[in-house]
């Protein structure tokens, strides 16, 4: 039973920070741009199938690949930015979210069209297993949780300390105030999407090794979950995601444990994501981390 | 004088009637356009499947108009008015399939390969609207839709019933009947349809089911689900789930360490992954309807391998939607009407003994032989079809694969089946 707990709360760790990392971009294009972004499960589609052109279609190292895949998707999300969301700009929140919902699916289908549906595989043996104690954990689960043990505080660190994530957490907090007092608000909506995109790239990979295979549905699949992250961690607030996309995997997760009242079935881990997020939502509308005045 | 002049007249008329009933483009040709529709999920869960499915009607269709082009036949037109993408969901099958009937007034629609989609269009769309349909579905529920005759619904491939008792025969042969089997089975109609038909004939025949794991393929991780599957150490697996998503499931199961690929069978849809761009697992076996039976199964491959789209793999199961669009054309033709009542309505004449035979590969033959007002039993590339009034096809076998050390799949035995 122990064991399970274990290896539960591994297993947890590592959907809570693709859920945090994906978390933060989505969250951050909401607090500063206003618009949510149906169309970000895509961005990780994009980067996973990146990463497999990079590495198995031109041989480069994996490593190098997920890097490449990841400036990929940012300027992806910047270019759809500049191309086809700030054009459309004013367009009013709930014009804005069909035409990503719409996106979103455009660019699925794209992938299906170039790529095909079938499943597949970054170059890593996910048919081996590290034990480790009571654990048993896969290679590209093992460079899921050393990617988010480095990634995470890093992130927490850009936001906390450097002059551009103040910037961003500033103009997500009051446009307005942000632009008197100096910052240039247009270019950090840049810089946010870029941001977004990179976060994005780097999640869909994760899941990619994570998961072992994956195909077109990919991002799809978790958009819904990354959003139930973004509102339970406070929209716009990049803390309250990191937090929440955590706090999520972990209970879906530990739901199932036998010695939680017999275990929840599995099957219905992602409902209970959803139940959480109400429960939440009854006693602090705001989100975990968010503002009162700004709740939706 | 008289009577020469009346021998010659009818001499004429007899030579002109052997003319007649040797060339069809003179006959009285029936005048009709066949509209087809083809749904299948070419994007979601089961694409590849849905692609491949998409692919082989559209060839047959292809394959039929050609031949009646270079019969010289204008009069008889089939078309194929849309490929709709049902993307597995029963709301988007429903939507494409009132776009079809509604839009595109389409005759008859091949499709969908899931039991929820053709469901929801059927009770939905099809058949309100008298639209015959020949789907890939395999839930034993779906022909009960067909209240009236004749039937709309045409069930190309032997129902789940059929399928769980002999997944249960079979287990029992090799683990022994009263072993103790774990299930884990998708979360839908088909995964919870027929672990329910397994537990039930496995347990008349004595075994235990350990467990009943039902999960979420959508779900990113599947490892708390492959845990629960391992749990216990049953004796054997039954894996019902769609090769697409298997994959997400089979990795977790290696995982755990306590996974014997050699002691599971998996559901039709397993039989062979690997053909379906996934990965096989030595020692695994699955049962599949047998839809390689037909003398015509080689031809139909090569085929699809010459004039396929590229990247889309072939997979026998789609041999079901290939035979569908000739029995449908052929149905028309007897009935001499694209009237899907009247098409309906020669189904079994055109499937079943007695007959001239003929296969796709006897397309021409086949048309003169109708159109000379000769009964032709169509033999489709799955094999003899023989569809029932119910709307069921009535005789098949049963296959089945064993994943080899190499990583093939191989049919290793074939159960006969009479329904």
């Amino acid at each position: 039973m122990w064991q399970q707990l274990a290896q539960l709360i591994v297993d947890g760790l590592i959907t809570g920070t693709i859920l945090a990392l994906t978390g933060v971009g989505a969250t951050l294009v909401f607090g500063i741009q206003r618009i949510a972004n149906f169309a970000h499960g895509e961005y990780l589609t994009l980067a996973a199938f990146a990463a497999y052109a990079f590495s198995v279609v031109f041989g480069v190292n994996l490593a190098v690949s997920v890097i490449l895949a990841m400036l990929a998707t940012g300027l992806i999300a910047i270019g759809i930015h500049l191309l086809v969301l700030r054009p459309l700009r004013g367009r009013g929140l709930v014009a804005m979210s069909l035409i990503t919902v719409g996106l979103g699916m455009m660019l699925r289908n794209l992938v299906f069209l170039f790529a095909g549906p079938q499943l597949r595989e970054l170059p890593i043996d996910q048919m081996v297993v590290y034990r480790l104690g009571p654990l048993t954990i896969s290679p590209g689960q093992l460079l899921s949780v050393i990617v988010a043990l480095i990634v995470a505080p890093a992130l927490t660190y850009f936001l906390a300390r450097t002059r551009l994530g103040k910037s961003m957490r500033a103009v997500a907090d009051n446009r307005d105030l942000a632009a008197v007092s100096g910052i240039d608000v247009k270019a950090i909506g840049n810089w946010v999407w870029f941001l977004a995109g990179i976060l994005a790239g780097l999640g869909g990979v994760m899941f990619a090794l994570v998961q072992g295979t994956f195909d077109p549905n990919l991002g799809y699949q978790v958009l819904f979950l990354i959003f139930t992250t973004v509102v339970l961690g406070g929209i716009g607030s990049a803390y309250g995601a990191l937090i929440a996309g955590m706090v999520l995997g972990l209970a879906m997760e530990l739901s199932t444990w036998s010695g939680f009242f017999g275990g929840l079935d599995a099957r219905f881990k992602p409902i209970l994501a959803f139940v959480t997020l109400i429960a939440l939502l009854l006693f602090r509308p705001q989100g975990l981390f968010g503002r009162r005045a700004r709740a939706f | 004088m008289r009577k020469l002049l009346l021998s010659a007249v009818g001499l004429t008329a007899l030579i002109a009637t052997g003319i007649i009933a040797n060339n069809p483009a003179m006959a009285q040709t029936p005048k009709f356009t066949l509209k087809y529709g083809i749904v299948s999920g070419l994007t979601g869960d089961s694409s590849a499947a849905g692609q491949a499915w998409n692919e082989a009607a559209r060839l047959a269709i292809n394959h039929t108009a050609e031949t009646l082009k270079k019969m010289n036949l204008p009069d008889i037109q089939v078309v194929l008015a849309d490929s709709q993408d049902s993307q597995g969901s029963p709301q988007a099958g429903v939507e494409v399939a009132q776009k079809l009937v509604q839009v595109d007034k389409v005759n008859v629609i091949i499709g969908d390969t899931f039991s929820s989609v053709t469901s929801a269009m059927a009770s939905a769309v099809t058949i309100p609207n008298k639209v015959v349909v020949f789907t890939g579905g395999t839930s034993p529920a779906l022909t009960k839709l067909n209240t009236t005759q004749p039937s709309y619904l045409w069930q190309a491939i032997a129902a789940d019933d059929i399928q769980g008792k002999i997944l249960a025969q079979i287990a029992g042969e090799t683990f022994g009947k009263n072993a103790k089997m774990t299930i884990a089975a998708r979360n839908d109609a088909y995964g919870t349809n027929l672990s329910a038909v397994f537990k039930d004939a496995w347990t008349a025949q004595g075994g235990t089911i350990l467990k009943t794991v039902t999960y979420n393929p959508q779900q990113p991780l599947l490892d708390s689900e492959a845990r629960e599957i391992v749990a216990g150490s049953p004796d054997g697996w039954l894996m019902i789930d769609f090769c697409q998503t298997f994959a997400k499931l089979a990795l977790p199961l290696a995982r755990t360490g306590q996974w014997e690929a050699s002691k599971t069978f998996g559901s039709d849809t397993l039989n062979d992954c690997q053909s379906k761009g996934t990965r096989n697992y030595p020692g695994m076996r699955a049962v599949q309807a047998n839809a390689s039976s037909g003398a015509s199964f080689p031809a139909f491959k090569a085929l699809y391998e010459k004039n396929a789209r590229p990247g889309v793999a072939f997979a026998s199961f789609t041999s079901e939607a290939f035979d569908s669009v000739f029995v449908a054309f052929l149905s028309a033709l007897q009935a001499g009407s694209s009237d899907p009542t009247k098409i309906a309505g020669q189904v079994v004449n055109i499937t079943n003994d007695p007959g001239e035979n003929y296969t796709f590969e006897q397309l021409e033959d086949a048309i003169k032989a109708v159109m000379a007002g000769r009964k032709i039993h169509f033999n489709g590339a799955t094999g003899p079809i023989s569809y029932t009034p119910g709307g069921r096809a009535g005789a098949s076998a049963y296959d089945v694969w064993q994943v080899q050390e190499n990583g093939s799949s191989k049919v290793i035995a074939t159960v006969p089946l009479k329904q």
